[in-house]
């Protein structure tokens, strides 16, 4: 991952940009650098820049193949109502692929988190305060809050919209100076209970690294993390 | 599946390349888990005339441009008109990115479908249709890198960048822009957007600190774009 270039600012927005347009930007990464695209017209604008002046790189350098004929079928089936389509089966694989209904999924999704964040607060007895809390980081930019209480429970939640590559889980360490990383959980996209225990007591201490490894489905089959941390953040004691 | 579209003259080699520069925290993290992808270079069907120039002229994307604008009112015709233009090189393109006939396909088909959806949202102030349309395959070849993790353990350079001309278009700005550039930044840019390659990839094909890819490509980028702006 690119923990080199993200201490300070960061490449300028132009050449970020530019960076995702060449398909540089990968999962966390990515999927947080289109939200900021939605948010700012002028990134926007520098992204189009870049898709429209590099096609003909693109453009260039790969021959242009004769499709099958079954190729415009499954577009055609798929774009026209009218026609029922050949299978139970295929009409199935289309609405899967269909990327419209994911990112419905994923709105609803960011919605009912938003409402479970926004709404909780008022309609339960306050919870007990958090005796530490961490900001989970990528770069300088946070994505979550962990907060930790006296019981050793935790609660993360998101700052944005974010999720792991597809097909993969988000797996969550503490990390102590000397001591090798344990496994704490899973990190979801919305909101994450972890049950009092998962986090060694040994653990819940200020400036222990809470951090966030990209691994297969079911974690890390070692117990140790595989892959480079993609954001991270050390517990801080809140006073009380 | 369609083995017998595939020919598979290259399959990329299981190595535990070490990484000479730390990623994240991990000290001891040596680099990605590996797996061997065989690497198929496909030659049945490929049209070897290597641009398709008639959808690059300002004319010609201006027909795009219509018949995009016919599919935002939903004229089935007009998407077909605009798939048989152009579905032939965004196979290519996807090929190129995924190595893979299937994947590539199901990619197009992924791309022409949000282009049917979206072809209200083209606007002719971002740039070319056809750019606008490149784009939005890519994307979706990126979505399937990412969720194959394809390109995880090379370590030679696959034989089809060379086979097929990366130089662009002699008029175009980019290609005369991107001959400015040390060959290392333009090899760099060209694995990544031409062949999909992440950072680290590029580093390990090159044997070149991961640092070092990143800062090629940044200084690259950033050159290029007051070159083209120029």
């Amino acid at each position: 991952m690119s923990q080199s270039l993200e201490s300070g600012e960061g490449p300028p927005p132009d050449q970020r940009a530019g960076e995702y347009v060449l398909g540089l930007l990968r999962g966390m990464e990515r999927a947080q650098f289109e939200a900021e695209m939605a948010r700012d017209p002028a990134l926007a604008r520098a992204v189009a820049f870049w898709e429209d002046r590099l096609t003909p790189l693109a453009l260039a350098a790969a021959p242009a193949i004769t499709p099958p004929p079954s190729l415009w079928s499954a577009i055609d089936a798929a774009i026209n109502p009218a026609r029922p389509m050949a299978s139970r089966r295929e009409r199935l694989a289309a609405l899967w692929n269909h990327a419209g209904l994911w990112r419905a999924v994923g709105a609803l999704a960011i919605a009912a988190a938003l409402v479970l964040v926004l709404i909780r607060p008022f309609n339960r007895p306050a919870a007990p305060p958090p005796s530490m809390v961490a900001l989970l980081n990528q770069g300088n930019k946070p994505l979550f809050t962990v907060s930790l209480r006296e019981n050793g429970s935790a609660q993360i939640l998101p700052l944005g919209h974010v999720a792991p590559p597809a097909g993969k889980v988000w797996e969550l360490w503490a990390v102590a100076k000397g001591v090798k990383p344990v496994p704490i959980g899973f990190l979801q996209p919305g909101l994450t209970r972890l049950p009092a225990g998962d986090i060694p007591a040994s653990l819940r201490k200020p400036g222990v690294l809470i951090a966030v490894t990209v691994e297969q489905p079911g974690g890390s089959p070692s117990g140790a993390p595989t892959m480079p941390i993609v954001f991270d953040g050390p517990l801080s004691a809140v006073q009380g | 599946m369609r083995a017998d579209d595939f020919i598979d003259p290259l399959t990329i080699v299981h190595h535990n390349g070490k990484n000479t520069t730390s990623n994240g925290h991990w000290g001891a993290a040596s680099g990605l888990p590996r797996a061997g992808y065989p690497l198929t270079i496909m030659f049945d069907g490929i049209d070897f005339s290597p641009l398709m120039s008639s959808t690059l002229g300002t004319a010609d994307d201006a027909r795009l441009r219509d018949l995009l604008s016919r599919c935002a009112g939903r004229d089935r015709a007009a998407l077909r008109a605009l798939y048989d233009l152009t579905a032939p090189k965004l196979l290519g393109i996807a090929l190129r990115l995924l190595r893979n006939r299937p994947q590539a396909e199901d990619v197009v088909q992924e791309a022409f479908l949000q282009i049917w959806r979206n072809a209200g949202r083209f606007d002719t102030a971002r740039g070319s249709a056809m750019g606008w349309m490149v784009a939005i395959l890519r994307y979706r070849a990126l979505d399937r890198i990412e969720s194959e993790k394809r390109h995880t353990g090379t370590d030679e350079l696959p034989d089809v960048a060379a086979e097929l001309p990366v130089s662009v278009e002699d008029q175009s700005a980019l290609a005369a822009c991107l001959a400015t550039l040390p060959e290392p930044w333009q090899r760099s840019i060209n694995l990544a957007f031409v062949d999909g390659y992440s950072h680290s990839e590029i580093a390990e094909l090159t044997k070149t600190p991961l640092g070092t890819i990143k800062s090629w490509i940044l200084r690259g980028l950033a050159s290029l774009k007051r070159c083209l702006e120029a």
